[in-house]
């Protein structure tokens, strides 16, 4: 079983890998429906960092993110993913339907997603040549705050580039949907 | 509009042409049409001596959302606008542009159809006012935005209308909307020209603009970019050079695109070398195709290519459960019997809300919103009642199938206007003002009676979908081959696709169903294209997938064999678990053998010993197997919703001999601002399999509708879920709200941020890890 269904069934809470074949080819099943359903975009840029105390900005000031994962860096990038919108109808689809698969799919959702910033993020390492990087990681993790969402979306112009939103609450919208920051040295 | 004879150019970037004239920092660069009309007049003239014939209006953003934080209103930067490029035009047409509003629309985001429809009348009404000469709509990602915007266009407006879309390289929009889908429904509502823009750079477009223009009947026009956009420190840069941009725009001038520009990226450059390329270029003529389509907002079904599927069970008439359900408003019902047809093969639905009591206009749209909601199947709009037919048609998300017209001329006279505004396909009805004729000449003249009215009304054939009636066996035997020759000639002789409603025939007769699938295929094989059907039944769906493997339509026989092989598989099993009765069945969640089983065990038990010796003890033996990590999950949503596929069965029995069963009821949302709501859905199903009703108030809901859906329920116990911190904040001020108005609620909350200390903190009187801990908290509570 390839990395990808493993990481299907850790979502799903499986502690040891279940040997169930006709489970396993329902979630691979599912899967493939998802990476159809999914109409997957990103973008990344990369920008100078300024160091300030501890603390990083970017942008000339106009965007700040205050993370100590960023220290020693020179640049940073800011990356944005989605599966789209149609991933979401078919979440609530799958609820009206059969909330086993649906459990099943949004599973699919969170692990695809993933696939996709990684993907991104080798772009970036491509593009950068940084001798060092970062993991890329994402508002709400350590130091890095949720409100730092609604600032990448303005940054990276995501409504537009990518069709990704954030809410009042910052939540993203689609719902499969990451922004990470990745620093570069 | 556009001449015939040569390729229409359009000038190139306006935000591009902005930042190279060193104009920076304004988030509205449409204000600078008043505070820079020298730089934006420069702009223009620059193109128009590149030589494009078409200049747009630097009004991309130009709507009242977007100019909310101005001191400018639309009037002022539109009028601003068209004069700036009047100014300069010369004898080029001007067009008003007009883009995205920039907000999500329902149900994904906030904005509604009739919000975005609004936004757009006014950007359209200042357009006219200045007397542009023609409206481009572009860069859309959202058919139902699309459809918003053109609707605003046409009726506030006499100017051509050109609109646009941007793709992604799997050939779909954001919200998934696919080529087929883009053409057919705009070109449906309209508009002069479609086409691509954005986004994609010539390269990656081609193949997409092929495919535009295999569907399209009207011009094509492409704007790509000066290729794929990377963003360099700060900076969105374009890769390609003018040489190879114009030569792979010729390329696509040379297989049939009528209309050329440019878009991000793009500067005179491009459009000089564009302008001199296509100058001595002839375009290809334009045919019309003949494809019968009809769309939800990213689904097509081609008519034709074998029969297509219509499921008929979203109709009050003679179904008491669906009748109840719409004078009770419980949509949720409504909404499963629309899955449940599209897991069933159903590829369009029809709906149907005309009950006496229920106001079908309103009522009708608002069904066709909830299913769009969840399922992205073409819909079927079924009414008689033509004002309900209009405001389903408009908000209906894509092009959908009007159920019905006839041959009457007031029928036409009311039904033809509608289809044609919103482009909808129609079923005509080969009836007129003396009813049903016997003969089937008689019903093709009527079919070609419908099918000429139409096209006067400009509604292609391609569009009409003819019915020609079935009668019962009963009362007219002799008159079933009537309809069946009927169809034949209205299929092979006028060209136009044949649909009929198949259950009707066997009414008054013994088994029924014979007679139904029997019938079924003999229209079948006289060429009927559509069946209205019950997907739900086993005989017809049976019938079908047989006919399309020895007709030739299942390739391979690959979807017979996916289902019948693994049915025959599945049978031993079937009988086994017969012999081990509901239990098994239940735990792992057979669907398919629950109503038989459930049935057979309420010979042997009444509904509460069920309940008491069976359903609880699994769902013990469940819980404890899931907090042992011996079944996860999707093991236990299987078992959940196969208990509460038996509870309803149990309900019914127990209302039939007058019981009732109530354990309690429990208010669940999740709150303002927080749009997960998987979470949420488990506990609901887990809860309701424990016997509890659940009113479900879904996601992002006000602290004020959760109070007076508590209040109008009679209900004292409130679930709450929310995923993130940022939405636990919202939590709180809820849990506030409602308790500094009443202290007879009890509140029990849960999500992924939240523990025991973090839910006390914040008011809460309970927290539940998972939904079994819910169960236990809500037994725990009504025990007392």
């Amino acid at each position: 079983m390839t990395e990808r269904y493993q990481n299907v069934l850790r979502y799903l809470g499986y502690t040891s890998i279940e040997k169930s074949e006709a489970f396993i080819e329902q979630v691979m099943a599912l899967f493939d429906e998802l990476v159809k359903d999914s109409v997957p975009r990103n973008i990344y840029g990369i920008y100078d960092l300024e160091l300030k105390d501890k603390w990083v900005s970017m942008g000339k000031g106009t965007v700040v993110f205050n993370s100590g994962h960023l220290a020693g860096c020179r640049e940073c990038a800011v990356i944005a993913v989605t599966l789209g919108l149609p991933v979401d109808k078919k979440i609530s689809y799958y609820q009206s339907a059969d909330m086993s698969r649906a459990v099943i799919y949004n599973a699919c959702a969170n692990v695809y997603v993933e696939e996709v910033l990684s993907y991104a993020a080798d772009q970036v390492r491509k593009d950068a040549k940084a001798g060092y990087n970062t993991f890329p990681f994402s508002p709400g993790y350590g130091d890095l705050g949720l409100e730092v969402q609604k600032e990448i979306i303005e940054l990276l112009q995501t409504e537009k580039s990518i069709g990704l939103y954030v809410n009042e609450s910052c939540l993203l919208i689609p719902e499969k949907s990451i922004t990470a920051i990745m620093g570069l040295k | 509009m556009f001449d015939e004879n040569k390729i229409t150019v359009f000038d190139g970037a306006m935000g591009t042409m902005i930042q190279k004239q060193g104009l920076r920092g304004s988030k509205i660069p449409e204000l600078y049409n008043i505070t820079e009309p020298q730089v934006i007049q420069q702009i223009h003239r620059k193109y128009i001596d590149a030589g494009c014939d078409i200049v747009t209006t630097n009004t991309f953003g130009a709507n009242r959302y977007k100019l909310l934080d101005s001191t400018y209103t639309v009037n002022d930067v539109i009028g601003a606008a068209v004069k700036n490029a009047k100014k300069v035009s010369k004898d080029r047409k001007v067009a008003l542009d007009i883009g995205p509003v920039g907000m999500l629309m329902e149900p994904s985001g906030p904005m509604s159809f009739e919000q975005a429809y609004e936004l757009f009348m006014e950007q359209v009404l200042a357009g006219a006012e200045n007397k542009v000469d023609l409206i481009i709509i572009e860069t859309l990602s959202d058919i139902y935005e699309a459809k918003a915007a053109v609707l605003a266009a046409k009726e506030n407006s006499h100017l051509p209308v050109i609109c646009t879309m941007t793709l992604g390289h799997d050939g779909r929009t954001f919200t998934g909307t696919d080529i087929l889908t883009m053409v057919n429904v705009l070109e449906g509502l309209g508009v002069d020209a479609l086409g691509l823009n954005c986004s994609l750079g010539p390269d990656e477009m081609y193949a997409h603009v092929k495919k535009v223009l295999e569907y399209s009947s009207v011009p094509v026009i492409v704007q790509p970019n000066a290729g794929l956009p990377k963003i360099i420190n700060g900076q969105t840069v374009y890769g390609l050079t003018a040489e190879y941009f114009v030569k792979r725009v010729c390329d696509m001038v040379d297989i049939g695109v009528r209309i050329v520009g440019g878009c991000c990226g793009t500067d005179e450059s491009f459009i000089k070398k564009l302008s001199e390329r296509v100058k001595d270029k002839i375009p290809k003529k334009i045919f019309p195709k003949e494809f019968t389509m009809i769309s939800s907002y990213c689904r097509t079904v081609l008519v034709g290519d074998k029969v297509t599927l219509i499921g008929e069970r979203i109709n009050p008439t003679g179904k008491p459960k669906l009748k109840k359900a719409l004078e009770e408003k419980n949509y949720t019902y409504i909404l499963g019997e629309a899955v449940k047809q599209n897991e069933e093969g159903a590829e369009i639905l029809d709906v149907n809300a005309g009950l006496p009591g229920i106001e079908e206009k309103t009522v009708l749209p608002h069904i066709i919103r909830q299913i769009q909601k969840v399922c992205d199947i073409p819909l079927q709009i079924d009414s008689s009642d033509y004002e309900t037919m209009e405001n389903a048609a408009r908000v209906y998300n894509g092009k959908a199938v009007i159920n019905s017209v006839n041959g009457k001329a007031e029928s036409m006279e009311k039904v033809f206007p509608i289809a044609k505004k919103y482009g909808c396909c129609v079923i005509g009805l080969t009836l007129d003002e003396n009813g049903i004729p016997k003969t089937a000449e008689k019903r093709v003249e009527i079919a070609q009676k419908i099918v000429s009215t139409a096209q006067e009304y400009g509604i292609p054939k391609k569009n009409i979908l003819i019915d020609c009636l079935v009668l019962t066996a009963s009362a007219e035997q002799e008159n079933i081959i009537q309809t069946l020759k009927a169809l034949r000639d209205v299929k092979y002789k006028l060209n136009v696709k044949t649909v009929l409603g198949v259950s009707n025939v066997s009414y008054g007769l013994p088994s029924r169903e014979l007679l139904n699938k029997t019938f079924f295929v003999m229209a079948m094989s006289y060429g009927l294209d559509c069946a209205i059907v019950n997907t739900g039944n086993v005989e017809m769906m049976g019938v079908y997938d047989a006919f399309n493997v020895l007709s030739a339509k299942d390739l391979g026989s690959g979807k017979y064999i996916k289902k019948y092989a693994q049915q025959k598989a599945e049978l031993p099993a079937d009988k086994q678990e017969n012999q081990f009765g509901l239990e098994y069945v239940l735990s792992k969640g057979l669907k398919g053998s629950i109503r038989e089983s459930t049935l057979a065990e309420l010979n042997k038990r009444t509904p509460m010993q069920i309940i008491d010796e069976i359903i609880s003890p699994l769902l013990q033996t469940v819980g404890k197997k899931y907090e042992n990590a011996e079944l996860f999950l999707p093991q236990l949503m299987q078992t959940a919703e196969a208990v509460k596929a038996a509870f309803e069965i149990l309900k019914d029995h127990m209302k039939a001999n007058g019981q009732m069963l109530k354990k309690g009821k429990i208010l669940l949302a999740t709150v303002r601002g927080d749009i997960h709501d998987i979470g949420k859905n488990i506990v609901k199903v887990v809860l309701e399999n424990h016997g509890y009703e659940v009113i479900d108030l879904g996601k992002d809901v006000s602290e004020h509708d959760i109070l007076k859906a508590a209040i109008e329920n009679k209900v004292r116990l409130i679930g709450l879920s929310a995923l993130m911190t940022t939405t636990v904040s919202s939590m709180e001020s809820t849990i506030k709200y409602i308790k500094d108005n009443s202290d007879e609620f009890v509140f029990i909350v849960g999500g992924a941020v939240l523990n025991e200390e973090y839910a006390t903190m914040i008011g809460a009187d309970y927290y539940a890890k998972d939904a079994l801990q819910a169960v236990e908290i809500v037994n725990s509570i009504f025990r007392e």
